[in-house]
């Protein structure tokens, strides 16, 4: 534009400059040249400047028709200026413009589309992660409260767990103790079979002495019996010479005088034959209590002779039973062995188990003092949720604003 | 000096003059009478004759012990024998004794009533002596 202004202007100078110079050489009077120069170069001066004012106001006012329509949105236009001048430049970046203008409008349109949908997306992904926020809430309070009773029927079973593994560990010391004291009843069953062993062949010696003692008390039973005879003998004699004494005393008093010697001494025979009697008396007397004790010793020594038998018989089955005992001792021994060996694995088994536990009771203890943060981080994720949907049903809005600013703009022929 | 034979029968004790005892016989082989009276213990053989034996109490002798004798008696040529349990002491009459056992000596039993002797006997100085005479006199009037 300035270009075409200077050069119009130095056309000017130049065509009344020539005109000048050609109206001199014709007229004589160089005013009357010069006034015809410049009436003529006014002439064309007008002329040029008509013509570019023309070319000039043309493209200014395609350029303002374009503008206009642009301004009121309308983004289809198409600035076809294609002069060099500045207006031609202004049309060319008027031009320039427009196109990014539409490529921008279309951008933002379709930004605003994709906009307003995510956002819709958005909110719905916000409303169903809301309902999935709230069964989440719900799964986390139903979670809390089970980490919690969870928590305590751990608690409880650890404590528990913890009993059961005292007693475990009681009942291996017992088993160790039963273990031990079953060893030392082998050993001491072992030492009551001999004892057996031996007081049954102290019993055998016993016995034998007690056949010796019932055969000498049966010979002096005999032997008492015999004396028992004499003894009876010596009374019938004696009670003979008794009324021998007296039929010789009655003779001699019958003798008078004369039997009176005689008489003295069958009176001192009957007195020796009372004395005779009595001390056979006496000695009946004393063998009868012996034949009495004698016959309860024998029968006392005989029912001890039969419980001495009775008692060789059942330390006989006593050594049997012993010998199964030991047998089934020794058994019980082994048994017990691996009871107590088993016990201890088990034991020590229960053991770390109840430290499992006890660990177990921790995490749970964490797991629901995390479970109820994670109910107050919940509860924040509800607070910031409800925001976030309040500010995505304003960026729905904010959207729909955009997308009502930017459907004025026209891009296309649609 | 006559000597006087104490004896028993049960709980009673009489003398009886020695003199007057023929012989002393053991209790046995006494062989029972039937239908004989109640004081008759039976007959007994003694040289070749039956020796009647009688009981001097009204009802039979109790526990007769192997102390029990037979006293033969010979009364006017009539030998009985009497059955005692026991003969106690020949001793020289009269009985000089001293004063504090005067009352404990022989005497007959408080129960004299149930005793045929009750009336076969005869005191002499306190002390009971069996009466022959009486004896044979009641004999033949039950007995013989």
């Amino acid at each position: 534009m300035k270009n075409k202004l200077l050069i119009s202007f130095i056309g000017v100078i130049l065509w009344i400059i020539a005109v000048n110079f050609l109206s001199s050489m014709v007229l004589d009077s160089v005013w009357k040249a010069q006034a015809l120069s410049i009436a003529i170069g006014l002439l064309v001066g007008m002329i040029f400047g008509i013509y570019i004012s023309d070319s000039v106001t043309k493209n200014l006012f395609q350029l303002v028709e374009a503008t206009t329509i642009i301004s009121q949105g309308d983004l289809r236009q198409e600035i076809e200026i294609s002069s060099d001048d500045e207006i031609g430049k202004l049309a060319s970046s008027f031009q320039t413009m427009l196109i990014n203008l539409r490529q921008i409008v279309s951008r933002v349109k379709k930004g605003s589309q994709k906009v307003m949908k995510s956002s819709n997306e958005v909110h719905n992904s916000i409303k169903k992660l809301r309902e999935i926020t709230e069964q989440f809430a719900s799964e986390i309070e139903k979670v809390m409260e089970a980490a919690q009773k969870q928590f305590h029927l751990l608690a409880q079973d650890s404590f528990t767990l913890k009993n059961i593994s005292d007693s475990v560990l009681r009942i291996a010391e017992m088993a160790n103790l039963a273990s031990r004291s079953a060893s030392q009843a082998v050993q001491n069953s072992q030492e009551g079979k001999n004892t057996a062993i031996a007081a049954i062949g102290q019993i055998h010696s016993f016995f034998s002495q007690v056949e010796k003692s019932i055969q000498l008390i049966h010979e002096l039973g005999n032997k008492i019996i015999k004396m028992g005879r004499i003894t009876d003998l010596i009374t019938d004699i004696a009670r003979k010479i008794d009324i021998l004494s007296l039929n010789a005393t009655i003779e001699a008093s019958k003798a008078g005088e004369y039997g009176k010697g005689f008489g003295m001494v069958a009176e001192e025979i009957r007195y020796l034959t009372e004395e005779s009697k009595s001390a056979a008396k006496e000695i009946s007397s004393l063998i009868e209590e012996i034949q009495t004790e004698n016959g309860a010793v024998k029968a006392a020594i005989e029912e001890g002779a039969l419980g001495i038998n009775r008692g060789r018989e059942t330390i006989t089955t006593l050594i049997k039973n012993f010998d199964q005992l030991v047998a089934e001792i020794t058994k019980l021994g082994g048994s017990v062995q691996e009871i107590s060996s088993e016990t201890n694995r088990q034991a020590l088994d229960t053991k770390t188990i109840s430290q499992a536990f006890e660990e177990l009771t921790r995490f749970a203890e964490n797991n629901s003092l995390a479970m109820q943060k994670s109910n107050v981080v919940m509860t924040e994720q509800r607070k910031l949720l409800n925001q976030t949907e309040t500010a995505s049903q304003h960026l729905i809005a904010t959207a729909d604003e955009l997308d009502e600013a930017v459907a004025k703009f026209k891009v296309t022929n649609e | 000096m006559n000597k006087t034979l104490f004896f028993e029968i049960n709980n009673y004790i009489l003398g009886i003059k020695l003199n007057e005892i023929n012989e002393v016989l053991e209790n046995k082989n006494i062989q029972p009478i039937p239908l004989a009276p109640p004081f008759v213990v039976g007959v007994l053989p003694r040289r070749g004759k039956f020796l009647t034996i009688i009981n001097l109490l009204a009802h039979p002798l109790k526990d007769i012990s192997p102390d029990a004798r037979i006293l033969v008696l010979e009364h006017k040529e009539i030998d009985i024998g009497i059955l005692v349990s026991k003969i106690r002491q020949v001793i020289s009459t009269p009985i000089t004794l001293p004063a504090n056992q005067n009352t404990g000596f022989p005497l007959i039993h408080n129960d004299e009533k149930k005793c045929l002797c009750h009336h076969l006997i005869r005191m002499e100085e306190g002390i009971p002596f069996l009466d022959l005479e009486k004896l044979f006199t009641y004999l033949k009037k039950v007995w013989f």
